[in-house]
């Protein structure tokens, strides 16, 4: 309202500023609303690589209150699956038949995964279907699948979070980070799991096996 | 001088003035021309770069439902609302929820987590008691092993401006917000070209005949302008400059960019020193849900908003936001963008924001000990502006119901153990730290007894003496050593010790009575003083600076004899650290706040994963373990046993300081380590030990909390032997008529001056030997 008394110099004013602006008319208009993600100043420094000492000696304990998996029966030699999972390997969907995890826009192609270990397959156990760990442990296959580690050891210390003495879990977090290559955080959850292990003498071979492997490589 | 004075005197005016006003206009026009370059490129290259300083965003842990998790009904009807769900009668769109008996349904929002999208979807869950008993959801309503639900946003690292915002795309902006700004800000908005002189002469009638501004003149471009360069003064040139920049705006940008902008741009509220701009964000604000799930009434409400954020704020002046919201759905009938029957629909609602006493005052006043843990943490990666700037999400582990509960108590439990303060004296302060016992993740915090309440972080900050709560070290390294076993007899009787060029140190019981010879477990129980500096001088004050390194501990420690009674300086989060590897069986995990960063828009950024590293060995920490829950059972924490029947056995150690100027106590469950201390910020003694008072508020916040109890069984080298119950220190004095049973090391048994096990049969020994007494 206050403004009424100028719009005469501002209807000259526009005449002057078509003149002013037409050299730019070629520049194309740009979407400002898009441009806020341009910009990254994040500085991101990954704090990984902790350092530590030589393998303690380690000992077993009886194995605590576990809320799964139920083990069906003992795991024998054809329960062990390749680490590499087939390439057909099927999508991880809930029970409402969307996908689980679905891919991001934005995230980078999935490398493929390093396998730093061709003759070390994963020890798998079976699990109780429908259980919380279960699902979450679906999801860390899937997330493997993918390559995906870092977001397979996110899910891992998920189900840790509901189960937090389970020596699967902790093995299978062991895996990830050996895969990842982090071989000492690798040895420190291997420990972890075989103090979990209790009288599960196949896990604890198989538990046994990975922490001399990441002992070895990271020597 | 003068002389050229004069000449220009006698020059006639009619020869020099239409000269002088030629130049004039020449410069005049290439000066106006030069501005409006200016103009127009700053308006470009502002417009063009705009990019909003957004506020980090910090969340809460998530709720997971699965069977068997602990919620009750009441527990996830609170979280539901704090996420401002709408209670209705039937669950159709996300973010609504039911609750009928002991059975909620709920249509949840979906979330984008570091690990990945949880969609949004429908979800029955039954209750029996505190646990989930059945989860079912989705299209089929089949069983669900797991459902994630949206965090609490607990927190924003704000840029200095103070601007808070939700930027959102013109797209996800409903069609009918849109409608109404243009309706009532500025209707020939597609038409004009960033000014309307139309729109100025049409509201002018418009306000004549009201007899008040109810129209405004300045188009959405206008205003646009006007907030982003809301701190210049409005004068004349301002005016001027403020349309120029308008026309150049509307020339060089889509209509859609500029009401985009506009959207997110737009100042409609202000909470404290927070300022709430944008319609996403306001949606949040005023009533607790996104934009999408608003309805047609709501909408206009907030449509009727930038004309006067505060005047018409429907919190405090509902009626008059009423009114407008009326206005504006009946400028909106005028024009044809709604029918008649939306308008009476709409008209009529009632009015129902979030009310500033709710759920929003607590998110204001925050969990501000926590916070300032969670910027220390991302200190370490980050630089304070990326977080004021960035828009980051950052996810931490705070567990928002036992942050509160543990709240709950605090206050009132401090005030039942504070001594009279005397006149000018500061009040009992007090700082809790509670971790998982497992992870090292720190699920609650209070930095003072009000936790609610800003101010000096004891939690994190004050670092002070930690008296007996060092004796775990000096006892596990004992332990480890091999050289001590539970029954090691230990000489409780006077010492004095000189360190060399000191004074002669001779330190005393708390109760100053001696309790002679005693068994090592019963000196740790009993927190006897001279016989832990008896034990410590044994193993040597390097070994216990090298265990609390070990621990955790991030500082070296004096090596001088008071160490061992806690001459050791610790903030109660590094107390939590310590007692964190203990409860985790010898494995230190860095206690973390912070689990994970992504950008705004959710892709990952940085996760800070558990790490774990083994320390000390399983079968030391179990007997270090028995004479920790024997605090409980005998020791200087049995006053509490009562109150925690339902919990026991737990471990724990109190720790009082010189003059009683600082009162702790640190233990642990299966589940949770939790440290408390209580003190003066002036040092001035509170009257109170480690039993006195910060076991009493642990008790009250963990009865609360209800603590798992310690359930931890023995490594394959432990067996159990007979003692002698008085301790001894020759064979000849050994007296096996009464006996106690203790852990061992199978390579580490007692020795034969207390070993009550010959006395027994060949069967009893056997039998011993598998008999687990927890």
């Amino acid at each position: 309202m206050q403004l009424h008394g100028q719009r005469l110099v501002l209807t000259l004013a526009l005449v002057t500023l078509n003149a002013c602006s037409a050299n730019y008319m070629s520049r194309g208009i740009p979407a400002p609303i898009e441009s806020r993600d341009g910009s990254s100043t994040v500085t991101t420094t990954p704090r990984m690589g902790r350092v530590m000492p030589g393998p303690a000696p380690t000992t077993s304990q009886e194995p605590a209150a576990r809320t799964f998996p139920a083990q069906t029966g003992v795991p024998g030699i054809d329960d062990v699956t390749p680490a590499t999972p087939p390439a057909t390997y099927p999508p991880v969907t809930s029970s409402t038949g969307q996908p689980v995890y679905s891919p991001r826009d934005s995230a980078p192609p999935a490398p493929v995964p390093q396998d730093t270990r061709p003759s070390n397959p994963v020890y798998t156990q079976p699990q109780e279907a429908g259980t919380p760990a279960s699902a979450l442990l679906a999801s860390v296959d899937a997330a493997i699948a993918e390559g995906e580690l870092e977001r397979a050891a996110a899910l891992a210390e998920r189900a840790l979070r509901i189960s937090p003495r389970d020596a699967y879990l902790w093995y299978r977090l062991a895996d990830i980070r050996y895969q990842q290559q982090r071989y000492t955080d690798a040895a420190g959850f291997a420990q972890r799991a075989l103090s979990f292990a209790g009288s599960d003498r196949e896990l604890t071979r198989e538990i046994n096996a990975l922490l001399g492997r990441s002992n070895d490589a990271a020597r | 001088m003068s002389t050229t004075r004069q000449s220009r005197k006698t020059q006639p005016k009619t020869r020099w003035w239409p000269k002088l006003m030629r130049r004039l206009f020449l410069w005049g026009t290439v000066v106006v021309a030069l501005w409006c370059v200016w103009i127009d490129y700053q308006i470009r290259s502002d417009f063009k770069s705009l990019q909003w300083a957004l506020p980090a965003r910090v969340y809460a842990r998530p709720v997971e439902l699965y069977v068997g998790a602990e919620q009750s009904v009441t527990q996830l009807t609170d979280y539901l609302q704090r996420l401002g769900y709408a209670r209705s009668a039937r669950v159709s769109n996300p973010g609504e929820y039911m609750v009928e008996g002991s059975r909620i349904m709920m249509r949840t929002r979906g979330f984008d987590f570091w690990d990945g999208e949880e969609p949004s979807t429908y979800v029955e869950v039954d209750f029996s008691g505190n646990s989930v008993r059945a989860l079912r959801g989705g299209q089929m309503n089949r069983e669900l092993a797991i459902v994630r639900m949206d965090p609490i946003e607990i927190g924003q690292i704000n840029p200095e401006t103070g601007e808070d915002r939700v930027p959102v795309p013109l797209e996800e902006i409903p069609q009918a917000l849109k409608d109404a700004v243009i309706a009532v800000e500025d209707q020939r908005f597609y038409d004009h070209f960033g000014v309307d002189p139309i729109g100025i002469a049409r509201a002018m009638v418009a306000n004549v005949r009201a007899g008040e501004i109810v129209q405004g003149g300045s188009t959405l471009t206008q205003q646009l302008i006007k907030n982003l360069y809301l701190n210049r003064d409005q004068t004349l040139r301002r005016k001027i400059e403020e349309a120029l920049m308008a026309l150049s705006l509307d020339f060089h940008f889509s209509k859609d960019d500029i009401l985009a902008a506009y959207m997110n741009e737009i100042f409609l509220g202000q909470q404290g020193n927070r300022a709430i701009h944008g319609f996403a964000l306001a949606s949040e604000f005023y009533f607790g849900r996104p934009l999408s799930e608003l309805d047609l009434d709501e909408l206009a409400l907030l449509a009727g908003l930038p004309r006067g954020a505060s005047y018409y704020n429907p919190q405090r002046n509902p009626e008059r936001a009423t009114i407008r919201r009326n206005v504006v759905l009946a400028r909106m009938l005028d024009l044809g963008y709604i029918t008649k029957a939306q308008y009476d629909v709409a008209s009529t609602a009632r009015l129902e924001v979030v009310t500033p006493s709710s759920s929003q005052q607590r998110s204001t006043r925050g969990y501000p000990a926590f916070m300032e843990l969670v910027f220390r943490d991302l200190s370490r990666d980050y630089d304070a502006n990326a977080l004021r700037t960035e828009g980051l999400r950052i996810f931490t582990t705070l567990d928002v119901a036992m942050q509160n509960s543990m709240e709950s108590v605090l206050a009132n439990s401090v005030a039942s153990v504070e001594r009279p303060v005397p006149e000018g004296g500061t009040p009992l302060e007090a700082a809790v730290v509670i971790t998982d016992a497992s992870t090292g993740e720190v699920r609650a915090l209070a930095g003072g007894r009000r936790s609610g309440f800003a101010g000096f972080n004891r939690a994190l900050n004050a670092v002070r003496p930690i008296g007996s709560l060092v004796k775990p070290a000096v006892y596990l390294a004992a332990l480890e050593s091999r050289q001590f076993t539970l029954a090691s007899v230990l000489a409780d009787s006077p010492i004095e010790l000189t360190i060399q060029g000191g004074e002669p140190w001779a330190p005393r019981n708390y109760d100053d009575k001696m309790y002679g010879d005693v068994y090592l477990y019963d000196a740790l129980e009993r927190s006897m003083n001279l016989a832990t500096v008896d034990l410590g001088m044994q193993v040597g004050l390097d070994k216990v600076d090298e265990m609390l390194t070990r621990l955790g501990h991030p500082r070296s420690v004096p090596e001088y004899p008071s160490m061992l009674l806690g001459a050791v300086d610790m903030a109660p989060v590094e107390v939590a650290q310590l007692y964190q590897t203990l409860a985790a069986n010898g494995f230190r995990s860095p206690l973390r706040a912070v689990e994970a960063v992504t950008s705004g828009d959710g892709s990952p950024l940085e996760r800070y994963g558990i790490a774990t590293e083994q320390v000390a060995d399983p079968a030391s920490i179990f007997l270090l373990e028995y004479a920790m829950q024997g605090v409980f059972e005998r020791g200087t924490a049995r006053t509490s046993a009562g109150r925690l029947v339902r919990n026991l056995p737990l471990a724990g150690k109190t720790g009082t300081t010189n003059d009683m100027r600082d009162s702790w106590f640190a233990g642990y469950g299966n589940d949770l380590v939790g440290v408390v201390w209580l003190g003066h910020d002036d040092n001035r003694d509170t009257g109170l030990t480690g039993a006195t008072g910060a076991l009493r508020v642990w008790t009250d916040i963990m009865t609360e909390l209800d603590i798992q109890p310690r359930r931890n069984p023995p490594p394959q080298e432990i067996t159990w032997q007979r003692v002698a119950l008085q301790a001894s220190r020759s064979p000849e004095s050994r007296d096996c008529r009464t006996t106690q049973s203790l852990p061992f090391r199978t390579d580490g048994l007692p020795d034969i001056a207390v070993d009550c096990e010959d006395n027994g049969s060949v069967f009893d020994r056997f039998f011993d030997r598998f008999r687990d007494r927890r």
